[in-house]
């Protein structure tokens, strides 16, 4: 054996190996798409009305309520993003009635100060009458949570009494992020006439006491009031990261002028409906590679045995990388890796024909091999390229489902380059002193 | 060598092109006098609402049987003009153009009383606006591409080449959707993402053949030949590859047809359709095609 070919068998070896684990490795599992593994997914457009244009803040706004609103929902992993300019997409997995999930999606923002009490460190160990004492009529235990704004872990959490609402959004005139004398983030809110008065109010009642602001109920942040502020424009500062105050200001905003977002489409799939869709997918995925492996064999006897064994290698490999980089696995998905399969052999089946050619024409077989790859390698490239075209455009313009469909297709097209050329041809290196392509004459 | 003369009897063969054709789009014709959509469009299209259920029933009835019971439970809330599908796993795909989106709850709602079980599989809502914004895209999409492979066949190749493929592409496009009118296929995004495959796929065949032409071309031993007859032995021998490197990829698709779900099957009869289509053009329309604009270009 030649040193390259070692060396290629020590990496084919290596590359099939490492498929091999990555499959069947149970704790890296496939991510499924909404349509394997049911739920909903709405998509929403802000809407501008004659007081609110649907501009980049206002979209932003409304992606900071609806995120609000899913966390207090409490569906694991949903997916809120933002698609185009004034539209949002919201994947909401596995949820069982959506129909309820829409309404409170759907709702205008609900913006509010309350006024509010630090509930003591021990709330939770001290007896019912305490609380109730605590919270009198009115008062409503909740906490205000620091999240870390780019994992989303909770850092820290701090029970507050909600009491009285006395403000709302439409007191709220602006609100600006901006920087106080000591270069620390702040946000700058400034109330409307009526607002002013009433804010004046407050802030005399409550000196020491912290104002919470709330969006749809939940806290969002609860700045201590320092002193009475009149005139109507103040200062919310605490440590805040940058990225904090911005959230805070789109939130303010989203609540002072809230955009009316109408629901465009809405799609929810049934949770047996995926199931039984991922199994008879397998099946009819094992039946085709079945019915490729039976016709390649059938027309090219060993190379096609060959063949089809570079096509397993090809299988585990597609779904590996699909693992390793995160993908999501859709039906479309599943469809364009069935036909995939079907696709990857095309290179084997032009390179062999050539080889069957140049033996006809009297060449040594292990001549004919050669010559057989370097002459089919342009062919197969430009049919490759051009169906990779197809599936990136498809990927950066198709819409949810299909995106899935070009992913698989992409890498299909990818990796059967390396499997119908490099594996096929050093499988085939292995074995050139055998006849392998017998000619008819 | 026998040589087949596909080239010199080009006539025949777009006639058959032509006639398949104009038979979908004839058909079209006929639904829009019945004042029928000309094509079935899906809702991701037009907009409207869909939902796909599986009934349960003391005992099991026949497809026709199935699709009057449901009709008369729809008709109970005044919906009279809805499409009702019965899938080969008799599940029920309900579609309508005019709903807004609690009407799918009034749906549903109806079904239970009507029906012993009833399973809701899917549940699909499209506004109207964001029906036609879809159907631009995807119109932009189908043009975008074309031109990509446009581009990319001239600097492969030579520049009538290209406009020889992109035309047996456009043909593919136009046997897939006469196929689409015919069989009643739905025209959605699913549609458009498999249209984009058959032209990614289908100018494979006709870039392994055109490769072969080149080949041809440059071959001392043929210089005497007239290009057609040059053409007509590179159809020849590109034979056996072009039809075994589809068959593969149709055997996977049919599998999916046979076995993969109601979900996903009219997606891969498109499939199927377009890549039959593509291995007929590359050789009955690519081919003679290319023979015709050099021919003129030469006159």
């Amino acid at each position: 054996m030649k040193m390259q070919t070692k060396v290629k068998s020590l990496i084919s070896i290596l590359i099939v190996g490492a498929a091999l684990v990555i499959t069947f490795l149970p704790s890296l599992p496939m991510n499924l798409g909404l349509d394997l593994q049911g739920g909903s997914q709405i998509i929403l457009e802000a809407k501008s009305t004659g007081s609110a244009k649907a501009d980049n803040d206002a979209v932003m706004g409304v992606l900071e309520v609806i995120r609000n609103r899913i966390d207090s929902l409490g569906v694991s992993e949903p997916l809120i993003q933002r698609k185009g300019s004034q539209q949002i997409i919201v994947q909401l997995p596995g949820v069982k009635n959506p129909e309820q999930a829409i309404k409170v999606i759907g709702d205008t923002a609900l913006l509010e100060f309350v006024e509010a009490e630090w509930a003591p460190e021990n709330m939770e160990s001290l007896t019912e009458d305490k609380v109730k004492l605590l919270l009198g009529d009115t008062g409503e235990l909740q906490s205000l949570i620091n999240k870390d704004p780019i994992s989303g872990k909770i850092l820290s959490e701090r029970p507050i009494i909600l009491k009285k609402v006395v403000l709302s959004g439409s007191d709220l005139k602006a609100a600006s992020p901006g920087t106080n004398q000591y270069g620390e983030p702040v946000v700058n809110i400034k109330f409307s006439k009526e607002g002013a008065e009433k804010f004046y109010e407050v802030t005399k009642r409550n000196i020491g006491k912290p104002l919470a602001i709330t969006l749809d109920k939940r806290v969002i942040s609860a700045p201590n009031i320092n002193e009475a502020i009149a005139g109507g424009e103040a200062q919310i500062s605490g440590h805040f990261s940058i990225e904090e105050m911005k959230t805070l200001t789109i939130q303010l905003k989203a609540g002072s002028l809230p955009t009316p977002v109408e629901m465009v489409s809405n799609k929810i799939i049934g949770p047996t409906l995926g199931k039984d869709s991922i199994s008879k997918s397998k099946i009819a995925g094992i039946i085709g590679l079945g019915l490729v492996i039976i016709f390649m064999t059938a027309v090219y006897k060993i190379p096609g045995i060959i063949a089809s064994g570079a096509l397993i290698a090809y299988t585990f490999i597609c779904f590996a990388s699909l693992k390793l980089f995160g993908a999501t696995l859709t039906l479309p998905g599943i469809a364009g890796f069935i036909l995939t399969i079907g696709m990857a052999v095309d290179a084997n089946v032009i390179i062999f024909e050539r080889i069957k050619e140049e033996v006809a024409r009297g060449d040594s077989e292990k001549k004919a091999i050669q010559n057989g790859f370097s002459r089919a390698f342009t062919a197969i490239l430009d049919s490759n390229v051009t169906t990779l075209i197809s599936s990136v455009v498809l990927f950066l313009l198709g819409s949810g489902t299909i995106k899935g469909f070009a992913v698989t297709l992409s890498l299909g097209v990818i990796v059967s380059m390396f499997s119908a050329i490099f594996l096929t041809r050093l499988l085939l290196d292995l074995l050139s002193s055998k006849q392998l392509f017998k000619v008819k004459k | 060598m026998k040589v087949l003369k596909i080239v010199e009897k080009y006539k025949i063969w777009l006639l058959l092109s032509l006639s398949i054709i104009l038979l979908g789009f004839s058909v079209a014709v006929v639904r829009v006098f019945n004042s029928e959509s000309p094509l079935n469009y899906g809702i991701d299209f037009v907009g409207g609402s869909s939902i796909m259920v599986k009934l349960y029933q003391d005992r099991p009835l026949t497809t026709i049987d199935l699709i009057q019971n449901v009709r008369t439970s729809l008709s109970k809330i005044g919906l009279n003009k809805v499409s009702v599908q019965v899938t080969q796993d008799k599940e029920i795909i309900i579609k309508t153009t005019h709903l807004e989106n609690n009407g799918i709850t009034l749906i549903q709602d109806q079904l239970k009383q009507d029906f012993k079980k009833v399973e809701v599989l899917e549940v699909d809502y499209i506004g109207p606006s964001f029906g036609s914004e879809l159907r631009a895209k995807s119109f932009m999409i189908i043009i975008i591409v074309s031109a990509c492979m446009l581009v990319y066949i001239t600097w492969r190749f030579q520049f009538s080449f290209g406009v020889a493929a992109l035309i047996a592409l456009v043909h593919d496009g136009l046997i897939t959707l006469a196929g689409a009118s015919l069989l009643n296929i739905e025209i959605d995004t699913a549609f458009v993402a498999a249209i984009l495959t058959i032209l990614g796929y289908s100018i494979n065949d006709t870039i392994i053949i055109f490769d072969r032409i080149r080949e041809n071309l440059k071959n001392e031993s043929l210089k005497e030949k007239s290009l057609a007859t040059i053409v007509n032995i590179s159809i020849k021998q590109s034979l056996t590859r072009t039809f075994n490197t589809s068959l593969t990829s149709l055997l996977a698709l049919i599998s999916i047809i046979l076995f993969g779900g109601s979900t996903i099957r009219e997606f891969c009869i498109t499939l199927l359709i377009g890549i039959s289509s593509g291995i007929y053009s590359t050789m009955f329309i690519a081919s003679p095609l290319f023979v015709a604009i050099e021919s003129r270009k030469k006159n």
